[in-house]
């Protein structure tokens, strides 16, 4: 564990959080691109 | 390894594993402290103007998620797992000297943002006690002011113990600021009746519906992107990324809806209100209510300044030339003095201004993540060279041309150029193919495409991209 003043810029691999999964990619991609999509052509439906 | 960084201070060295301390509690309760605030009204306010309450609402929850998408891609995976802020990751992109240039963003955005919060705490404030006869008509000015230091007090005493500080006091704003909001939406609610706020028409629509809808799209995905500083700053605390996306989401997408929510009901049964629900509370809800709206109006402006301020100083400490020269107590003032002097000397002609100001937040917000996203994802696949990232001696993976990357820079002003193109924010005018997908996301995608076309033929970059320079 390295000091708490003392920058980690030699992390390994294991001190450092996984890379963004593909999966989470999805989760996010589906409720902040999907969802938002659905919402607005379904208003724009409504309202034209 | 050529060089250990010279950082010695905590607030500018990568956090590791066991620095990060935010659950999911923690880092909602600070994205939603950041969120809820009175400009939440305000931008209410603006979509009433052209569509109808359920409409309005949907329609910027909507564009608010988009904004976030581009914005959580950019700036939260590599601030969470490096442990990184906003400023310092910037330095793939645009060279150690060139992120510099995310230091005067950062800081002049932040300090725009705070300083139309303070400029509404203390006006709206001020009349709220002068309504309630607290204070006198004489002593309206002198009541502003003091509300103005007081609030920038108590900012500058939490920002000055830092990310310790902001772990409970976020979600304790939050938790007050909800409390609030949906008494102030009950009121409302029984004062003017469900039936009266669903069918009030929107103040000045353009004809086209979808032209209405396209402009409330942008406003929200400029809102959303109008969150990249604070996002690096508070989710590098994270302990995980699931830790870090969920609340996000939950705190600037879904609660700053419901906070513009108000603004736009608000604004549709009483235009006069401007979105602010708080004088109806002082003037028809009696003490009690009254006094609630006071205390929503301090805690939500004093929870978003307090977020800003941490992230400003936290920028401005990434700036070589500053960072061990200045202590963090030192660069709090310096971050907070300009609010001061704004919200004194020009308020009302700041607070006239939010609306472009709002529009230039997404003219620079969305180049910079469409250029992060695919420099991080795409060209590295989500590898950075740490030394890189903080060593400042020529020759290192991130410094390009004298320190600066150009692919970036002429990547972000064709960006915004592009958004230029289809959208006037001076004006707030719709131009030419702005219909199809507003201004913000093909501003993003055509910075990001530019970025990908000039670092793959820039000789530079592709050094800095050798897998010898990379390391985890």
């Amino acid at each position: 564990m390295q000091h708490r003043d003392s920058p980690n810029t030699t992390a390994p691999e294991n001190a450092l959080h996984r890379p963004l999964s593909w999966k989470q990619f999805w989760g996010l991609a589906v409720v902040t691109i999907a969802l938002p999509l659905a919402i607005i052509i379904t208003i724009e439906g409504v309202l034209s | 390894m050529s060089e250990p960084t010279q950082s010695t201070d905590p607030s500018t060295r990568p956090l590791t594993l066991a620095d990060k301390k935010w659950g999911i509690l923690a880092t909602f309760g600070n994205t939603t402290s950041a969120a809820i605030a009175t400009w939440s009204f305000v931008a209410g306010a603006t979509v009433a103007v052209y569509l109808d309450a359920v409409s309005g609402i949907l329609i910027t929850f909507a564009g608010v998620l988009i904004g976030l998408f581009l914005v959580i891609l950019a700036a939260l995976p590599v601030s969470q797992r490096y442990g990184l802020e906003a400023v310092r990751s910037l330095r793939p992109t645009l060279g150690v000297r060139g992120s510099v240039f995310g230091v005067i963003l950062v800081f002049a955005t932040l300090i725009g943002w705070n300083s139309v919060l303070a400029i509404v705490l203390m006006q709206s404030a001020s009349a709220v006690l002068e309504t309630m006869g607290f204070v006198p008509g004489s002593a309206v000015r002198a009541s502003q002011i003091a509300i103005l230091l007081f609030a920038v007090l108590i900012v500058g005493v939490l920002v000055n113990r830092g990310a310790s500080a902001l772990r409970w006091a976020g979600p304790a704003i939050t938790f007050a600021v909800i409390a609030l909001a949906v008494m102030m939406l009950v009121f409302i609610v029984k004062t003017y009746g469900w039936s009266k706020i669903l069918n009030a028409a929107p103040l000045q629509p353009f004809e086209s519906q979808h032209l209405n809808i396209m402009i409330m799209v942008e406003l929200g995905v400029a809102s959303g992107l109008s969150w990249w500083p604070y996002l690096g700053s508070l989710t590098r605390h994270s302990r995980s990324v699931n830790t870090a996306v969920a609340p996000s989401v939950m705190g600037l997408g879904i609660i700053m809806t419901m906070i513009a929510g108000i603004g736009v009901i608000m604004t549709l049964v009483m235009p006069e209100s401007e979105g602010n629900p708080v004088f109806l509370l002082a003037n028809s809800g009696g003490v009690w209510l009254g006094l609630g709206g006071l205390l929503f109006l301090f805690f939500a402006n004093i929870g978003t300044m307090m977020v800003g301020t941490y992230t400003s100083v936290l920028a401005l400490k990434q700036t070589p030339a500053l960072e061990h020269k200045i202590s963090w107590r030192t660069a709090t003032l310096i971050t907070l003095v300009p609010v001061l002097i704004v919200s004194i000397a020009i308020g009302d002609l700041f607070l006239a201004s939010y609306p472009t100001f709002l529009a230039f937040s997404g003219v620079l917000m969305a180049p910079i993540c469409g250029i992060q996203i695919v420099d991080y994802f795409i060209l590295r696949r989500q590898r950075l060279s740490m030394e890189g990232l903080y060593s400042t001696k020529p020759g290192g993976p991130y410094w390009y041309r004298g320190g600066v990357n150009p692919v970036g820079f002429i990547s972000l002003a064709i960006g915004m150029l592009a958004f230029f193109i289809v959208f006037d924010p001076i004006a707030y005018e719709p131009k030419e193919g702005f219909d199809f997908l507003g201004a913000s996301l093909p501003s993003a995608i055509v910075a990001g495409l530019v970025y990908y076309g000039g670092s793959k033929i820039s000789r530079s970059t592709r050094v800095s991209l050798t897998p010898t320079t990379e390391r985890d």
